[in-house]
């Protein structure tokens, strides 16, 4: 059912993939029918109709003139009159006409939107489902191998197991980033919020990349404003936002130390990321929240970017409701800083 | 006794791979490949814990364990939901708020291990 609605549309595909489609506008989707686009438009070209189909109605039925042309008996200024009337009625009718024409164009403009809004959905299902149950067979095959419930291997043939498990686990995380642009494209992330304490998910965070520093000769310093603020948002969502930054910060620095600081502000609360790192050059700034750009991609085993952590970061953030940006130096290192409100705006 | 553990899964080589692990850690397996054959060998196998697929063509995991929970004999019957639809923040967050329990695909064998002892029920 999913793949042949595929195939018949490729540009949801591409819409997916950001690279046949304009981006809609979700504002224009409001669920509220009364604060849509179409429906405003046709509220003044209607009145505007019934506008002069009252006019035309009232000119005829109380006007001086007439009664005045009467009793004169003056034909000329009564088939004057009278064309008025008609002249005003037809405005009327083509005006109300053409309203009906572009209500329906409005409307089909909708319904296309929201097709391709559920389509990007499908896409998102089908990738799903598609990717991960050959993923589970692969990753539980070879780890079964690996672990001798098979039989006998040998340290060669282990070795290799563990590379392919890694790599399976890459591709994975590969696939939950794809998802995460797909869904956050499609304005459908759902948060489940909650109120926590974001100092101690920062400190949790930086914790968890203190192995991966000590290895780099790193230190990870953190810096918070108070032991407690608390914030109403998606724990897992903003934690995924501490572990791309941390992790980009990791990747890009070689000497020195990577600092996390948390703020307290009042109504918001500023979290921000700094490294020591080689920075990022001025043309290439702009450009570091794009989906799939990767800055100076290096070659190197193991852990790889998608080019999709900080878009992702990016996207979670503002679907909160807070703002995320970056100021960078080069040589100097680069600091990222996003801001969230307290409680929903 | 080893504990018996039903696994329905419309894909072969899940089956194939959940039985493998499952057996490996020392339980006894039936399997099924969809919803109905699922349920029947749920009435005549009386297994301890069922492992479903949700998105199967036909019964679906989900009427499987609907009709499990209607049937006063399977009712007692604990079952774990393979899904790829969910990542696995979402599936501890729905267990922790008294929800089913969901395997994420792509799940690991320890974990798949791990859950099904957890919903054994004490004997």
């Amino acid at each position: 059912m999913i793949e042949s609605s595929l195939e018949q549309e490729l540009p949801a595909t591409q819409a997916l993939l950001g690279t046949g489609y304009p981006s809609f506008d979700r504002a224009s989707l409001r669920p509220h029918w009364s604060r849509s686009r179409p429906f405003r438009e046709l509220v003044v070209i209607l009145s505007g109709g019934l506008l002069l189909f009252a006019i035309a109605f009232f000119y005829d039925v109380f006007n001086w003139w007439d009664t005045w042309a009467l009793k004169q008996d003056l034909k000329i200024w009564q088939e004057a009159d009278e064309m008025v009337t008609y002249l005003l009625a037809y405005f009327g009718l083509a005006f109300g006409w053409f309203s009906l024409r572009r209500w329906r164009e409005l409307q089909a403009e909708a319904a296309a939107r929201r097709r391709a809004e559920r389509l990007k959905d499908e896409f998102s299902h089908m990738v799903s489902h598609e990717l991960r149950t050959p993923l589970t067979t692969i990753q539980e095959g070879v780890s079964q191998i690996a672990e001798g419930i098979l039989g006998p291997t040998t340290p060669e043939q282990r070795e290799f197991l563990s590379i392919v498990l890694c790599d399976i686990e890459r591709l994975s995380r590969i696939i939950n980033d794809l998802l995460d642009v797909a869904k956050i494209e499609a304005g459908s992330l759902k948060l489940s919020r909650e109120h926590v304490n974001i100092v101690r998910m920062a400190r949790q965070q930086a914790r968890l990349f203190e192995p991966a520093a000590q290895a780099k000769g790193l230190r990870v310093r953190t810096d918070f404003s108070g032991p407690e603020i608390e914030i109403y948002i998606d724990p897992d969502k903003i934690s995924q936002v501490f572990a791309n930054l941390l992790d980009n910060a990791m990747k890009f620095t070689e000497k020195g130390e990577v600092a996390l600081n948390v703020e307290d502000m009042g109504e918001q609360v500023s979290c921000t990321v700094r490294d020591t790192g080689r920075g990022i050059a001025p043309e290439e700034l702009p450009r570091v929240f794009q989906k799939y750009y990767q800055v100076s991609r290096i070659p190197a085993p193991g852990r790889k970017s998608t080019g999709l952590g900080l878009p992702i970061a990016k996207g979670i953030v503002e679907s909160h409701g807070g703002t995320l940006s970056v100021v960078s130096e080069q040589g100097e290192g680069s600091t990222f800083t996003f801001v969230l409100p307290k409680t929903p705006v | 006794m080893a504990s018996k553990v039903l696994v329905v899964d419309d894909e072969p080589w899940i089956v194939k791979i959940v039985e493998s692990r499952l057996k490996s850690a020392g339980f006894e397996v039936i399997t099924a490949s969809g919803g109905e054959e699922g349920l029947r060998h749920c009435k005549t196998f009386r297994p301890d814990v069922a492992v479903l697929d949700i998105m199967m063509p036909g019964m679906t995991g989900g009427s499987v364990a609907e009709a499990m929970k209607d049937d006063p004999t399977l009712r007692h019957i604990p079952v774990i939901f393979l899904t790829a639809l969910v990542t696995k923040g979402e599936a501890s967050k729905t267990r922790a708020a008294g929800g089913p329990y969901y395997l994420a695909k792509p799940f690991k064998g320890e974990e798949l291990i791990e859950m099904v002892r957890k919903v054994l029920p004490r004997k």
